[in-house]
């Protein structure tokens, strides 16, 4: 045991943690923007697919990863419209609309891509956003692969959740856009435009969900296979819920699962007398345990999946 | 307005569940003259997964060019479709319908039961009637050539296997890759990882990483479908890294660090099939096929596998001669 205990390993499990943990980190800021406005989109998932296949593709035919990202996110903010046009202007359900999302963005996905690569059985090779590598800072022990050697995606998930969570408490934007999710009656008496702030939110969430989704294909890994996501939009919706709504527990659930996931496959190696099928249920084990521990009732946005109307109910 | 959206859209969600399997189902090949064979398949996942959804489908398309039959599928098909949609190609005269996997046993089982004049096979499979084949590739064989060449390979003495799931084919895999390993090498340790899923590619790659730094393993096998696309990129970031591909030619994608690939014909598995039920012979068989068959080959080598070469094509005569033998005990 104790050849594993040693800096060496540490680093690189928590270096494993933060890659793991950079996409649901992204897709569950999306929520919490989506959220905040009382908007709940269950469709996170398909629309990270969308982004992960948009941005593969763009990438693979530009040779430009970091294009691929920008034009991912565009497209998970476009499709978002749908949803956002669906249930805040006809005033629909917001789950059946993220339901809808996750059965048509797939498809969409794989349409797209099959009708650029064809069926192929070997999986296309792209270009990927390498991780930067600080010189002889990222030879310190531990922090240093961890804080030195990471993808600048990453960096920009957690600059971007500072920054989220800057906006949410500091600023008066940030309390007005607070304020819709919370009593948007109110919000709009005081003149805050709730369609507006709505429309809006949905963008930033389907542009973030499809940032996540991008990643995984233009940073990640280089290649694409259909169901690359595998979830990871599901366990960032939670994460939101499990996190209270707010961007430190956003950070400590995703960073969590990141954590759990990376250990497992660590302990599958380590341990091979437990089933895997044990050690693969542990991110999701910790996560439950932890939602027992916390408890998060009473932190939602009141007026969360509420549709809103000017006139009456 | 807002109720009737909201139904309106319900009965489209449910209208576009219910066309789904057959929505998918498409129609390939040239002309329906009447007296051409007909072959359809059925897949529980993405036929372009790039992995074993997609082996499958190339193997009927290859046997289908072989012997000039017409071909169908219909993909991500759930399992409590399985017996309509195999109901539903029996109602359209199919004269054999691929089920890919010991996961559709009981749904052959039950479809071939109502319909007797048609021929199902099932790859991986083990149910046998008057109308149903079970063929396979021989699993344990893909294990042992893996396991042999990584251990004559392997310079740290510690191996990989990276798999998706724990089901029975894998399981023979690896149940030959110890052999394998133990055969050449008998100091290597082998580790194996899953992980979980069989379209992860991520997690093949986090797992190759974790078995790097836990156990400072140098050659990998992957059996994980897309996963080991993962598995790959991630060994290729290192020096004296190197893996065995499958189930087929993967060499010029990663020429540095693939010693050889392990391919599947599973044309020839099928193909087998079509000609039994041209000749009238179907049924009551279970046909597995290794090197000898030529349902087993080898990819090409990479310049990495030249050190144990010489050593390794020993062995496979040895197989194929049956003068190396190893277990089935999976």
């Amino acid at each position: 045991m104790d050849m594993f205990l040693n800096a060496h390993f540490i680093g690189s499990l928590l270096q494993s943690t933060l890659r793991v943990t950079t996409p649901l980190l992204l897709v569950a800021l999306g929520e919490l923007y989506g959220e905040r406005a009382g908007m709940i989109n269950i469709g996170l998932d398909g629309i990270m697919t969308l982004g992960a296949t948009v941005g593969f593709i763009v990438g693979y035919i530009t040779v430009n990863p970091l294009l691929g990202l920008v034009i991912g996110a565009v497209a998970g903010s476009l499709i978002n419209l749908i949803y956002a046009y669906s249930t805040i202007t006809l005033r629909s359900g917001q789950i059946i609309n993220g339901m809808a999302l996750n059965i048509l963005a797939p498809a969409l996905s794989i349409f797209m891509f099959r009708q650029y690569f064809g069926v192929t059985t070997k999986l296309i090779q792209g270009t990927v956003i390498k991780p930067i590598c600080v010189p002889v800072l990222s030879d310190i022990p531990i922090a240093g692969p961890v804080l030195f050697n990471q993808n600048p995606i990453t960096y920009l998930a957690f600059v971007l959740a500072i920054l989220t969570a800057i906006f949410f408490n500091k600023t008066k934007p940030g309390l007005d856009y607070r304020a819709v999710g919370e009593f948007p009656r109110a919000a709009e008496t005081l003149g805050i435009n709730v369609i507006r702030k709505k429309y809006i939110a949905c963008m930033i969430c389907g542009a973030l969900a499809g940032l996540g989704g991008a990643y995984l294909n233009t940073c990640y890994i280089g290649t694409y296979a259909e169901g690359v996501v595998a979830g990871r939009g599901f366990i960032a919706l939670s994460a939101v819920i499990f996190g209270g709504w707010r961007v430190r527990g956003l950070i400590l659930a995703t960073l969590l699962f990141g954590f759990t996931d990376a250990v497992q496959l660590r302990f599958q190696t380590i341990l091979p007398v437990i089933p895997y099928q044990i050690l693969a249920m542990l991110p999701y084990l910790s996560t439950i345990a932890a939602l027992f521990i916390m408890r998060n009732s009473g932190l939602a946005p009141k007026a969360n999946g509420v549709p809103y109307s000017r006139e009456g109910h | 307005m807002k109720l009737v959206t909201k139904r309106f859209l319900v009965v489209m969600l449910v209208v576009a569940l219910c066309l789904a399997p057959i929505g998918c189902a498409s129609e390939e090949g040239g002309d329906s003259g009447e007296d051409t064979y007909k072959i359809a398949m059925i897949a529980n996942a993405s036929i372009a997964d790039g992995g074993w959804n997609s082996a499958c489908y190339e193997g009927m398309i290859g046997a289908a060019e072989m012997n000039g039959w017409e071909t169908s599928y219909s993909e991500n098909v759930k399992q409590t479709d399985y017996v309509a949609t195999f109901t539903e190609y029996a109602n359209l005269g199919y004269d054999l319908i691929f089920a890919p996997g010991n996961e559709f046993s009981d749904a052959v089982k039950e479809a071939a039961a109502s319909y007797p004049d048609i021929n199902f096979i099932v790859l991986n499979g083990e149910v046998v009637e008057e109308n149903v084949e079970s063929i396979m590739a021989d699993n344990t064989m893909i294990g042992f050539l893996a396991g042999t060449l990584a251990g004559l390979k392997t310079q740290t003495n510690e191996v990989a296997l990276i798999g998706g799931m724990e089901i029975t084919p894998a399981m023979q895999s690896i149940d030959g890759f110890k052999q394998g390993v133990a055969y050449v090498n008998p100091d290597a340790n082998v580790s194996i990882a899953f992980t979980n899923s069989w379209s992860d590619a991520a997690k093949g790659k986090e797992a190759a990483l974790s078995l790097i730094d836990t156990r400072d393993c140098d050659v990998f096998f992957g059996i994980s479908s897309a996963g080991d696309a993962g598995m790959r990129e991630a060994i290729s970031d290192y020096d004296n890294r190197w893996t065995i591909a499958q189930p087929s030619d993967l060499l010029d994608q990663f020429p540095d660090i693939i010693l050889t690939s392990i391919m599947n014909d599973n044309a020839q598995l099928i193909g087998a099939s079509m000609k039994a039920v041209i000749a009238g012979e179907f049924g009551n068989r279970v046909f597995q096929g290794g090197l000898n068959e030529n349902v087993l080959s080898l990819g090409t080598f990479g310049e990495s596998a030249n050190d144990v070469i010489d050593e390794y094509m020993d062995i496979v005569e040895g197989i194929k001669d049956g003068s190396i033998t190893f277990d089935y005990n999976v």
